[in-house]
Formats: structure tokens, C-alpha cells, sequence
């Protein structure tokens, strides 16, 4: 059999493709280099998409400007939600402008926009066009602070997503006379920022306002921040804890490389959001003593801390409400790694407990010792390595027999699609289930797992047997 | 009756009405009197999958003509297909593809539409991975490439 698909001449290579939407689309790119270009060269393709009249407005790049602007004049106030990206290569900051400027005008109420330096535009497209250059990383900025200066001036807005291309520091400047800001009336429910740095929004006022009342928050930034700014500035915690009465979900994730930092300028602080009932960290700092933050979150249920370099703070956080539970990484020094441990017996309402390949088989012994007064009902074993799984299937007999950890229903074990050796062993080990592949982008970031996608294996049998 | 002719020199004979279901045979026997006295070539198309075509056309023969401008905002986005129709492209991949060519080539909408969301919904819900082995494509993107189209692509994901 061969490649039919491909084979297809383009243009009913484009009516197969047009029942699709723009997120599709964009994971239909990934199959191979010949689907890529017919897709991303086919503009028919790319145009706005599940808007029904009434809630969703998605439009893929603004080449389709008219339509744009068409769907924003019918829709007569109806339209809530907007999905914008924003290609750079080939808008200029005067056209962006102009077509955000219609957002203003509008009822959106939910907005999400993503801001790229290269382009994913049919003719302006190619691969290796991304712009690092002073031009480009300008333009990126000039691009997110005309966004900014924009949203502010929605006055329905209560979601707001923001995404840059790359890493963008921004200024209160940047958003104009606050005196125009109507959004700050009606209070932002739910803020994600991706790669634009809050460090110099901490200084306004105006802006906690906004964000007072926010209920889900998320600020995710990626790769090194190529500026040292003073300790004070980097604790996001003081920003988000502007929202504490209201905040119930909370997603924070950032690398920091403070090395050259002056630590002596930091004081330790203490924030306590009483309604926060999820969080999910990854912080990964490299200098591990620096800044101390502490949180309280006295009715916290779900608890994922990834990568948590402080590990104070999550010793912190484990209390007896939890009710879902991912620890990623224990600290190196043993009698922080035994506090961390002792603090895990708080734990005893825990249902679903994460286990992570991070974790050794030493760690993972520990916590299970500590863990086996909570009524666990499920355990998601990520990417162990055979030798672990068996181990924690062991480590959990064990205690069945003795009493504890009867309610566990459900396991699930996902692992990478090694290879013939990883699959001959789950299979041998795992005879009944089905293999299912999880998408691959759980792993994109390593190389290891490129290729490979997951194997998926939903069981309680294992446990048990 | 008209005469239809394939690639591999069979020939059919069909009722007027079920070849007119072809928009390309529809032009031709309307402006050129004499194909209906002689066999109708159709190079591209093979015995099997004409077969197959008529066995539509058939089935479909008094079906009222499709809007012949049906403009995109129209056109509907389903993937739904009749129970007929999901029955009868029931076929294996090959075929499928085949129906698809031809009913392009013939210019017979109803049934090419029918072929490209049979086409759509294999896809459907699949992951890149999946993709591939279904229509056994290779993954040719080298590494950075692919860790690119993914980056590229970050805003369609966590929907």
C-alpha cells in the first residue's frame, strides 16, 4: 500500500482538509512534509472557523481581514469569544492596530490571542524564518504592547489569554492612560499570560484592580529571561495574590536562572489564598535558596508540583485536604527530603496520587509508606521504567493485604513506545489492555520521545494481580 | 443508452440518466450529438471502479440536481453521509481513492463529497501518529523540524 493521500491532486487534497477547523489543521501539519505544505499553502483552508452566530470566533491569521472585520460588525454584540493569532512577517504595527481596533467596539468577553513572529501565512511561510534578530524581537513587542493597549479597553472582557512568540517584557506604560482602561470596571475572571513578563506590572495599582476578582490565573514563561532584574520584581506570588480572595485555580510555571542575582535584597514572604482549590506548579529556579515564598492554601484539593525547586513552599502546601496529589522531585538533602516526607502524613484525603518517572524507587517507597492511611482510588504511574512499575505494584500488594489501599480502582500507566523490548515486556505484564496512543506532545520537549508517541494502559488488574 | 468505454477496453452500457449523474458526460452528450452512437472513452478511469461509480449513479438517479453555485458559506461543514452512501463507499482504500479520482474526473459532486468526508472522517480525532500508520505515510520531517511545526502549532493544543 502506498501513500494515498499524498497522491491526491491538490485540490481535493483541499476539500478533504476543509472539514476541518484551524486546530486540526494545525496537528494535521505534523503528519509529513507533504501534508504540511498542502495545508499550510491552501489559505482556503486557514479561514475563520466554528463561529455558530453566537458564542465562538476563531480566525487564523489576518489575511483574512474582511471576514474578520465582517464577523465582528454581524454578529451584533453576540460574539464572546475570539481566537486571533497574529503573524508578524507580514502585518505591520499600523494593521494590527487597525484590526484590533474593531475588537474595541465589540462584546468580547473572551479573548485569546497569540502573537508570532513567523508567519504561518501561504507564501510567507518558512521554517527556519524565525526572527531573533533585534528587528524581530522589536517588532514581537511593539506587536504585544499594541494588543495590551487594546484589551484594556474592552470593556466586557473577562477571560483574556495572551501568548507571545517568545519571551516579552512589557511595561505598565505599555497600556496606556489608565483612565482608559474600561475592562478595569468589570474585573478580569481568568488571565493567562504565556512568555510576557509580569515583572515591571508590580509597581500599579491600576492593574491589581483589574485582577481582583480573578478566579483562574496562569503565567507561563519559557527560556532564560535575558535581563536581571532586582529579587522583588520576581516574586509573581505578590502579583497573584492580588486576586487571593477570589483565586481558585492557579497554573504557574517558569524556569529562572538567578544566578547573578543579589539574593540579600529579598525578603521572605507569606501568601494565603483562602478559596484556592487547585495549583499546579513547575518552578524551577537554579539557585535553590533564594527566593522564599510561602503559600497557604487551607482548602487546596489538587496539588502538582512538577519541578519545585523551593521545596519550603510545597511542604507547605501539603495539607489534609488534598484530595489529588503529584509531587515530581524530592530535595537532595536528607533532612529536607525527610521534612518533606514527614509533611506527606498530613495527606490523608488523597484519592488520585501521581507518580513520575523523576521520582526513584526510593522516593517513591517513602511516599507510599506515608501515603497508605489515604483512601487512594486511583494512581497514574507517568513514564516509570518497567523495574518501578513493578515495584509500586509490589509496594501496593503488599498493603492491600495488610488494609490499605483497597478503594484503588484505577490505575494508569502510560509509558514511552520504547521499543520491541519496552512492548514485549508489557505485554507480558500487562496482557489484557489495549494500547493507545496519547498524543505525542506530552513529550515534544525531548528528543528521546519524538517519534515514539505513548503507550497508554488504563488497568487496575495490574495492581491487584 | 450511452456507451461508456474504460481504460481497459470494457464497455458499458448505461441509461441516459445515470450517466448524466456525471456533469462531464452530461456536457458531452448534450453538445456532441454523436456519442451516443459511438462508445464514450473514459482513459481514466478503470472497469472496476466504473462499475462502482454507476452502481452510485444508479442508486442516485432521480435525486434532484445539487445547486450548481453552491457558494462556501453554504456549504454545510458536516461529515455526516447517508446510509447508502456510507454503505456503498464501504470499500477498501484503494477503491476509496479511486472513487474519488473519478468522481473528480466525471465531475460528479454528490459522490466526490461523499468520498472526501468518508476521507475526513478516518481522520478524524487521530493523532499525527495514527495518521500516518492508517494511510502508511512516512514521517519524513527531521527532528528540529518537527519539534518547529509543534512549537509553531502550541496555540491549537490544551483546547
Amino acid at each position: 500500500m502506498f501513500d494515498v493521500i499524498s497522491k491526491l491532486p491538490n485540490e481535493l487534497f483541499a476539500q478533504i482538509f476543509s472539514f476541518f477547523n484551524v486546530f486540526e489543521l494545525a496537528k494535521l501539519e505534523q503528519v509529513s512534509k507533504s501534508w504540511h505544505t498542502m495545508i499550510r499553502k491552501n489559505p482556503t483552508l486557514w479561514k475563520d472557523d466554528g463561529f455558530d452566530g453566537q458564542k465562538v470566533f476563531d480566525v487564523c491569521a489576518l489575511q483574512h481581514e474582511g471576514k474578520y472585520k465582517a464577523m465582528l460588525e454581524k454578529s451584533h454584540g453576540k460574539l464572546h469569544r475570539i481566537f486571533l493569532p497574529v503573524y508578524l512577517s507580514f502585518k505591520t504595527q499600523e494593521e494590527i492596530e487597525h484590526l484590533l481596533n474593531h475588537l474595541i467596539k465589540s462584546e468580547v468577553q473572551d479573548l485569546w490571542i497569540v502573537i508570532r513572529v513567523n508567519s504561518t501565512c501561504p507564501d510567507h511561510h518558512r521554517h527556519t524564518e524565525t526572527d531573533w534578530t533585534p528587528k524581530g524581537r522589536y517588532q514581537l513587542r511593539e506587536a504585544v504592547k499594541t494588543v495590551i493597549r487594546t484589551v484594556v479597553q474592552c470593556d466586557k472582557l473577562k477571560h483574556l489569554r495572551l501568548v507571545a512568540g517568545d519571551r516579552v517584557y512589557v511595561n505598565i506604560q505599555d497600556f496606556g492612560e489608565p483612565s482608559k482602561w474600561p475592562f478595569a470596571i468589570n474585573r478580569l475572571r481568568k488571565l493567562a499570560l504565556h512568555n510576557i513578563n509580569y515583572d515591571s506590572l508590580f509597581p500599579c495599582e491600576e492593574l491589581y484592580q483589574c485582577i481582583s476578582e480573578v478566579e483562574d490565573i496562569e503565567f507561563r514563561s519559557t527560556g532564560r529571561p535575558d535581563n536581571v532584574i532586582d529579587d522583588e520584581r520576581k516574586d509573581i506570588w505578590r502579583f497573584i495574590s492580588t486576586a487571593k480572595a477570589s483565586l481558585k485555580r492557579c497554573r504557574v510555571r517558569y524556569t529562572m536562572d538567578n544566578r547573578n542575582s543579589n539574593l540579600a535584597t529579598f525578603t521572605p514572604a507569606t501568601y494565603a489564598f483562602p478559596q484556592m482549590e487547585q495549583l499546579y506548579l513547575s518552578i524551577c529556579e537554579m539557585q535553590r535558596t533564594s527566593t522564599m515564598q510561602y503559600l497557604k492554601c487551607p482548602r487546596l484539593k489538587v496539588l502538582h508540583a512538577y519541578t519545585v525547586s523551593q521545596h519550603k513552599m510545597v511542604e507547605q502546601l501539603l495539607c489534609n485536604s488534598l484530595e489529588e496529589l503529584h509531587i515530581g522531585l524530592l530535595p537532595d538533602e536528607e533532612q529536607d527530603r525527610k521534612s518533606v516526607l514527614d509533611k506527606m502524613e498530613r495527606c490523608t484525603k488523597v484519592k488520585k496520587w501521581i507518580i513520575k518517572n523523576s521520582l526513584g524507587n526510593a522516593d517513591i517507597e517513602e511516599m507510599c509508606v506515608r501515603l497508605q492511611r489515604s483512601p487512594l482510588e486511583e494512581v497514574i504511574l507517568n513514564d516509570l521504567s518497567p523495574d518501578s512499575i513493578l515495584k509500586v505494584k509490589k509496594m501496593i500488594n503488599d498493603r492491600l493485604s495488610g488494609g490499605s489501599f483497597t478503594k484503588i480502582q484505577k490505575a494508569t500507566i502510560s509509558i514511552r513506545k520504547g521499543g520491541p523490548k519496552e512492548n514485549e515486556w508489557l505485554k507480558k505484564h500487562v496482557p489484557k489492555v489495549d494500547a493507545y496512543i496519547l498524543p505525542d506532545r506530552i513529550h515534544q520537549r525531548d528528543a528521546l520521545f519524538r517519534e515514539q508517541g505513548l503507550h497508554y494502559f488504563e488497568l487496575a488488574e495490574l495492581l491487584r494481580s | 443508452m450511452v456507451q461508456l468505454s474504460t481504460s481497459d477496453n470494457e464497455i458499458f452500457n448505461v441509461d441516459r440518466d445515470v450517466a448524466e449523474r456525471s456533469v462531464l458526460l452530461k456536457t458531452m452528450l448534450d453538445d456532441l450529438p454523436e456519442a451516443e452512437e459511438n462508445p464514450i472513452p473514459l482513459s481514466n478511469v478503470s472497469s472496476n471502479v466504473l462499475k462502482k461509480v454507476l452502481e452510485y449513479c444508479a442508486h442516485h438517479r432521480g435525486d434532484p440536481a445539487p445547486p450548481t453555485d453552491e457558494s462556501e458559506e453554504s456549504r454545510k461543514r458536516t461529515t455526516d453521509i447517508g446510509d447508502w452512501d456510507s454503505k456503498f463507499i464501504n470499500v477498501d482504500q484503494e477503491m476509496l481513492f479511486e472513487i474519488i479520482l473519478a468522481a473528480n474526473y466525471l465531475d460528479i459532486k454528490p459522490l466526490l463529497d461523499v468520498g472526501c468526508k468518508t476521507v475526513a472522517n478516518m481522520i478524524k480525532g487521530k493523532t499525527p501518529e495514527e495518521i500516518r500508520k492508517l494511510f502508511n505515510i512516512q514521517n519524513d520531517f527531521t527532528q528540529e523540524e518537527e519539534e518547529q511545526i509543534k512549537k509553531e502549532n502550541e496555540w491549537a493544543e490544551d483546547r
